[in-house]
């Protein structure tokens, strides 16, 4: 079927290697561009996966770990190159970088238009040359884009010669999302949304090669062949750093091989805590996790598991997935539906704010995906609260003029009072002008939606609320 | 140099004589806690509860990059010394203003320091690599260092020094690394250290036997507080800490002497002359640190030398200080589950189901304590012992644990808050002798310990709380009478003195040294 396909789409030769697939993960917090991939953020995005060597005659094949991520401002985009000769030369303005050592994005926003693509190509000191292919396009052959920002191993650098030294250089880039906003659906993309792009790499003098992200097979030649252009999914996710079909292998793997301490499906056992738990002791990286399991951990009672190298990262992958937020993991429903369930039938705004809409006495929502587990959001719908967490319990004062304020206690002591009021106002008070106060225990939030919704709009609303997160600058 | 006193118009720097420690003139403060009695108690009365509603701000302090300071001032000639580890602070207390800063180098990140002492022209002070050290009070200058232990071991001092005759008394801490404690005397003048007594009995030495197998080798029992002292019995009195590990006692059967003890050394040699245990075998790392508080004092109509001691683990101790007897117990939380009593003899009677488990065992007084090191006050004026309680719960857990050398964690594992009964602090009131509820005052919205007591011939009791309050209660009925929000919590405990004929009251909170005055 697969094949079937691709003769239909490319009309190309049976031998021709299928495009790549990438998702788009939302940054989960600011990056820096400053040339080092230093951040959470990229530590966690996958790498598109490894380059092709389209038109290899000999010599190395030095890889390119090339990432994206994205949030509503910016396209962001990396490459780590291993490189032992490294030079550039070209300072132009749209001078021809190609020549050196280059990294190239082709970013066609259109899949059903793909060749309207725009090009940002970027030599090691940090010149860059764009290109505007559309069909509107009618400047002249090069282009400014707005508001790009970069940074190379070696930016500013009057040039760059090879050097015994050489080993890797990178570039960091933020491309805002705006520049493409006549080809692209939606501004800022939409979770799901599609696009086709390129990554390419090439030039310098020692070993120059080229190579690609997807495959350009004849008779395509040349980086400039939109229609090989990889498939690349914006998602409202954030990475993980786990995959969820794996973390899915390691529980029955976890089930079978750690349940003599710890409880089944990584609730706490008999000897050992709960592993989805937030204990400032627990293992927090793959490496401590792989560690720990691997080697026991000294002093207590976990011993060290003799499991194959592929079910530990398994069981590692489904102990992160125990420990991920909400925006996280896979979540079924349907976002739009539960947004009109958060905006009328749940009466949510009543009391939470999103995006600055809403009531204050609950909090604000805007982050909570990216804050809270799935399994927290879903008892925070469905269960009671006895005891409402601090900043959040309700109070009523009456005041000596007879006045009553009901709302949350946002901080008091024996001298004074600070409500938050259900009419969203700040009342702040000191004894002296309280009659009568009294204190509630349980939580304002209703633990019923279970009830008051059906199982559908209750999905629904889970799915909205767990794609709430992620960078929002 | 001659000039500085003039220069800064202080008082010429006096030296401090023993007769001084012993005397303890109000007008100074000369010892973590005020006197060797430990009464915190200042006889000064120009600040009272007829216009403490006057007092006001004088002089702020601010100690950069401190937070959370446990240290108490020592004010003597017009010069506060305030101390924050690896660092010194001279003062002039009329003012605030700097008159010079001592900074230890290589500074180790170890925390916190509880103050200093003074004897002569010197200031004592522990330091985060387990030496102690004598600063020239007049100038900073370091006079000496003797190395306490090995830092690279674990060991660190954050004591405040007991200085008597010419000996300065200091210990140790952490014992929740497994680090066994002991309590030393150096001679004053030159450093050299003159005894050390041992807080874990080594095979052969009696006690020993209260140990299962080797787990004496890492029994904990630190000196973190500092103690008291009688100078008529010539005896030191100093709370020993916590067994290790902490939480998992099924590795140290026994009693586990003397952790969990108050123990009398005599002055001169660094002898037991007795000691007496609260929690035998205690698995909830209820250091029996607290301030020992001496009062002569009538006991069942006959004058007795009295010790008592507000207990981590929730009990009111009355002890005869002579012998060591115990006289008198009885709770003074409402909340405690893991003993259903005392015995005639004070050994508690033990619920055996509160013992930490893997689950979790719910552990009344929590493991931060009933009371901790937020010193307690004594007033002669109406015979009450003032004390900051803690009331709640927690949850205690264990699992087996492994001592590290190099200053790891040796706990057994921990506790948390139990949710259904949340930690709320309160200052309570109890009589000297029997332990009764005089009355309390709730710290709404406190839950952490830290904060400790001053109480004064005003008729006063000054207490500090975690919301940065620092609050003037009237001591016979425990109403407010006035506050002031120092803006940060508080974790240590006010002082007082005189000045040109003017009563002043110190609070350090998180990294200020907050003075204040009547409004004139």
């Amino acid at each position: 079927m697969r094949i079937l396909l691709f003769l239909l789409t490319t009309a190309a030769a049976a031998f021709a290697q299928p495009l790549k697939d990438y998702t788009i993960y939302r940054a989960p917090s600011r990056i820096v561009i400053d040339g080092t991939l230093d951040e959470a953020a990229w530590r966690n995005a996958p790498p598109v996966g490894d380059f092709v060597f389209n038109w290899f005659k000999t010599g190395d094949k030095e890889q390119t770990i090339a990432k994206m991520l994205w949030d509503d401002e910016n396209l962001y985009v990396s490459w780590h190159c291993k490189d032992r000769h490294i030079s550039a030369y070209e300072k132009k303005r749209h001078g021809p970088v190609s020549r050196d050592d280059c990294v190239e994005i082709f970013i066609g926003p259109n899949p059903a238009k793909v060749k309207n693509y725009y090009t940002f190509e970027i030599n090691a000191i940090g010149t860059m040359l764009n290109r505007c292919r559309t069909d509107w396009w009618t400047g002249p052959p090069t282009w400014e884009p707005d508001g790009v920002r970069y940074r190379t191993t070696y930016f500013g650098l009057d040039k760059k010669d090879e050097s015994e030294d050489d080993d890797h250089w990178v570039v960091e880039l933020a491309i805002p999302l705006m520049n493409f906003k006549r080809d692209a659906a939606n501004m800022p993309p939409r979770d799901g949304d599609h696009w086709r792009l390129n990554l390419n790499r090439i030039g310098g003098k020692t070993n120059p090669q080229a190579s690609s992200w997807s495959p350009i097979s004849p008779p395509l030649s040349g980086f400039h062949s939109p229609d090989a252009f990889g498939n690349v999914r914006f998602s409202h996710r954030t990475a993980s750093g786990f995959d969820s079909g794996e973390a899915e292998a390691g529980r029955a793997i976890y089930n079978k091989s750690c349940t003599q301490c710890h409880g089944l499906n990584g609730e706490a056992g008999d000897r050992a805590p709960a592993l989805g738990a937030t204990r400032r002791y627990l293992r927090q990286t793959n490496e401590e996790l792989y560690d720990a399991i691997k080697n026991g951990i000294k002093g207590t009672l976990m011993p060290a598991m003799p499991l194959p190298e592929g079910d530990l990262r398994r069981v590692i992958a489904f102990i992160r997935s125990l420990r991920a937020t909400a925006i996280q993991v896979e979540v079924a429903g349907d976002l739009a539906r539960g947004e009109q369930v958060f905006m009328a039938k749940g009466k949510c705004l009543d009391c939470h704010s999103i995006r600055g809409r809403g009531g204050l006495i609950g909090g604000d929502l805007s982050n909570i995906g990216a804050e809270r587990s799935l399994q927290v959001l879903r008892s925070a719908l469905t269960e009671p609260k006895p005891v409402a967490p601090r900043g959040f319990q309700p109070v009523r004062v009456v005041t000596n003029k007879g006045e009553r304020i009901h709302g949350v206690l946002k901080n008091h002591n024996n001298f004074s009072v600070q409500v938050l009021g259900m009419d969203n106002k700040l009342h702040l008070l000191t004894r002296e002008m309280i009659r009568d106060i009294q204190y509630e225990q349980e939580s304002l939030m209703p633990g019923t939606f279970d009830k008051s919704l059906s199982a559908a709009e209750l999905q629904d609303l889970l799915a909205f609320l767990s794609r709430q997160g992620g960078s929002r600058r | 140099m001659r000039l500085l006193p003039v220069l800064f118009a202080v008082p010429a720097l006096a030296q401090v004589t023993y007769q001084d420690l012993l005397k303890a003139d109000p007008k100074d403060w000369l010892h973590y806690s005020g006197q060797y009695h430990s009464q915190r108690h200042s006889t000064l009365k120009l600040v009272n509860t007829a216009n403490v509603s006057k007092l006001v701000p004088k002089w702020m302090y601010n100690i950069a990059g401190a937070r959370r300071m446990e240290s108490v001032p020592i004010v003597t000639g017009g010069v506060m010394y305030v101390s924050h580890p690896n660092e010194v602070y001279a003062l002039d207390a009329r003012t605030g203003r700097l008159i010079w800063d001592y900074h230890r180098q290589p500074a180790l990140a170890k925390g916190p320091n509880r103050g200093v002492g003074v004897y002569g022209n010197r200031v004592y002070m522990g330091t985060p690599d387990a030496h102690l050290i004598a600063l020239d009070a007049r100038t900073g200058s370091l006079l000496w260092e003797s190395k306490i232990a090995e830092a690279s071991e674990g060991y660190w001092s954050p004591v405040a020094p007991l200085v008597i005759k010419d000996k300065v008394i200091i210990g140790i801490a952490p014992g929740d690394h497994g680090l066994n404690g002991f309590l030393d005397a150096y001679d004053a003048n030159t450093g050299e250290r003159l005894w050390r007594w041992h807080a874990i009995p080594k095979p052969g030495e009696p006690g020993n036997e209260t140990w299962a197998g080797d787990s004496w080798k890492h029994g904990g029992g630190d000196t973190w507080l500092t103690g008291s002292y009688d100078p008529e019995l010539n005896l030191i009195y100093w709370g020993i800490g916590n067994p290790a590990p902490d939480f998992d006692g099924d590795v140290r059967k026994g009693d586990n002497l003397y952790t969990e003890c108050m123990v009398a050394l005599d002055g001169n040699t660094g002898k037991l002359k007795w000691y007496f245990q609260f929690t035998p075998w205690d698995v909830h790392d209820w250091d029996a640190v607290e301030i020992p508080v001496l009062v002569d004092a009538p006991f069942k109509g006959k004058p007795r030398k009295l010790l008592v001691q507000a207990n981590r683990n929730g009990y009111y101790y009355v002890l005869d200080r002579v012998t060591g007897e115990f006289l008198h117990g009885t709770p003074f939380i409402k909340n405690l589950n893991w003993a259903t009593g005392l015995t005639a003899k004070g050994r508690p009677i033990r619920n055996e189901k509160v013992i930490p488990s893997f689950q979790g065992t719910k552990t009344c007084p929590a493991t931060s304590g009933a009371t901790n090191w937020m010193s307690p006050a004594y007033s002669p004026d109406t015979g009450w012992f003032y004390m900051v309680a803690q009331e709640g719960c927690g949850i205690n857990t264990k699992s087996s644990d492994t001592f590290r050398p190099g200053g790891f964690p040796f706990m057994g594992t921990g506790y948390i808050e139990s949710p259904e009964e949340p930690w709320q602090m309160y200052v309570r009131a109890l009589d000297l002798t029997t332990g009764k509820l005089m009355w309390e005052y709730k710290q709404l919205n406190s839950r952490r310990y830290g904060a400790g007591l001053l109480s004064t011939a005003g008729g006063l009791i000054f207490a500090g709380d975690d919301q940065g309050f620092l609050t003037a209660l009237n001591a016979r009925t425990g109403k407010d009478l006035w506050h002031f929000n120092t803006g940060q919590p508080i974790s240590t405990q006010p002082v007082s003195y005189l000045m040109d004929g003017k009563q002043y009251v110190t609070v350090i909170n998180g990294s200020n040294v907050v003075t204040f005055g009547l409004f004139e």
